[in-house]
């Protein structure tokens, strides 16, 4: 068997032999026990090899690795198509890879994977997410603990403010924080991500995921707000300061 | 982010896939992964926009590999294989379990002793799945040189296995 047959006979097991080439040899091996034993020979290792080299499970890469590789920084993790200010109100796609990670926007977080496109529930601004239409209206006036599809879930005093949580029906999760007359969105995170809090950390209007309330735990600034303190804010038009 | 590091994001489990496959222990795999990644970042400017970043990446994956081999080749003499992970443990192996695994690991040993560039070749196309195109890329040779590697490495092993299966 010369090494041109062997080359023959891996380029077809392997796919890279093609239309009347392909045809061509099998019609050969078809006439030719030898090569067609061969043939047999070559699939055999191939599919010992496999069996001998199992693939491994496809690696997921959270925060924490892709720091240590260098790759997670303050930058943006995300491609926000829509840049220019007329195109805002379209889709936004977010996209972040390997899983769930953890990225910043502009100072925020994004967690998970998105391609999405929350109805104009938020536009990108200057760099940043900012709640608009039902959004902005359910985080002005709703109390917390109530809502639908929008709820509301704590609100609590940060360093930049006061912040509320919110989550969408069958949607995203997030904070948002007052900012002049209107909300900004440090922090969202996409349906995949949505593993609800321990038990042991629920908090008010709770079935948020963990992650939305671990940046409230890093944010927060005393204790969440009473309903008493949401409603003089509320009247105050969340000129909390 | 630069687009680079972006994209580099999108093939990290792609790249971690290929160094398990090139090396077998997973430690080793692991710092072959690691060293590609922190390389890729330090040559960004060397990428071109708008070619793969995985294939290049993948280049690069294996020139460091290469040059381990080397290193090892002029140590090897004076260290210890490392063990294949699945020597490290045989917690709840039956006997078929026990034959199998004696008769895989021959065949990684056969795989092993080759050529390192038929082993190459073999690990990308056949146990990484890349086209021919892809991996004469990735090793910097044309593809008639690959089929060329390829076809002697899978011959050697298929005489192998008639010829002293354990």
């Amino acid at each position: 068997m010369t090494d041109r047959i062997h080359e023959e006979i891996v380029a077809y097991l392997d796919g890279e032999m093609t239309g009347a080439a392909r045809l061509a040899f099998e019609t050969r091996m078809a006439g030719d026990p030898g090569l067609a034993q061969a043939a047999d020979d070559h699939r055999d290792v191939l599919t010992q090899l496999h069996i001998a080299y199992p693939v491994p499970a496809e690696k997921r890469f959270d925060a924490a690795e892709l720091e240590k590789l260098g790759l997670w920084d303050q930058g943006v993790v995300t491609q926000l198509a829509p840049k220019r200010e007329a195109r805002q109100r379209r889709r936004i796609s977010v996209s972040l890879w390997c899983g769930a990670i953890a990225a910043s926007l502009v100072g925020g977080l994004i967690i998970g994977r998105m391609d999405w496109w929350e109805q104009g529930l938020v536009i990108q601004q200057h760099g940043q997410l900012v709640a608009t239409s039902r959004l902005d209206k359910a985080l002005t006036e709703w109390a917390d603990g109530v809502g639908s599809p929008i709820h509301i879930g704590l609100s609590f005093r940060s360093a930049k403010g006061v912040c509320r949580t919110f989550r969408i029906d069958g949607g995203y999760a997030g904070i948002g924080c007052r900012d002049g007359n209107g909300w900004t969105i440090p922090m969202l995170a996409n349906p995949s991500s949505l593993v609800p809090a321990s038990p042991d950390f629920r908090l008010a209007g709770s079935d948020f995921p963990a992650s939305v309330m671990n940046e409230v735990d890093a944010r927060i600034v005393g204790e969440p707000l009473t309903q008493r303190e949401v409603e003089d804010l509320r009247r105050q038009a969340w000129r909390s300061q | 982010m630069s687009d680079l590091r972006r994209q580099l994001i999108a093939v990290l489990p792609r790249l971690h896939r290929l160094a398990g496959v090139i090396v077998r222990n997973r430690q080793d795999g692991d710092d072959l992964f690691q060293k590609t990644i922190a390389r890729v970042l330090e040559r960004e400017d060397g990428w071109e926009p708008g070619s793969r970043l995985d294939l290049w990446a993948a280049r690069i994956m294996k020139n460091i590999w290469l040059d381990e081999v080397r290193m090892r080749n002029r140590w090897a003499r004076l260290v210890e294989p490392m063990p294949e992970d699945d020597l490290l443990s045989d917690e709840g192996a039956t006997a078929s379990d026990l034959e199998r695994s004696t008769e895989n690991r021959w065949l990684r040993e056969q795989v092993e002793a080759l050529p390192e560039e038929q082993r190459l070749a073999i690990k990308l196309v056949v146990l990484n799945e890349l086209s021919y195109s892809e991996a004469a890329e990735i090793l910097e040779i044309p593809e008639g040189t690959l089929t060329s590697r390829l076809a002697r490495g899978r011959a050697a092993l298929s005489r192998q296995i008639m010829e002293g299966r354990p």
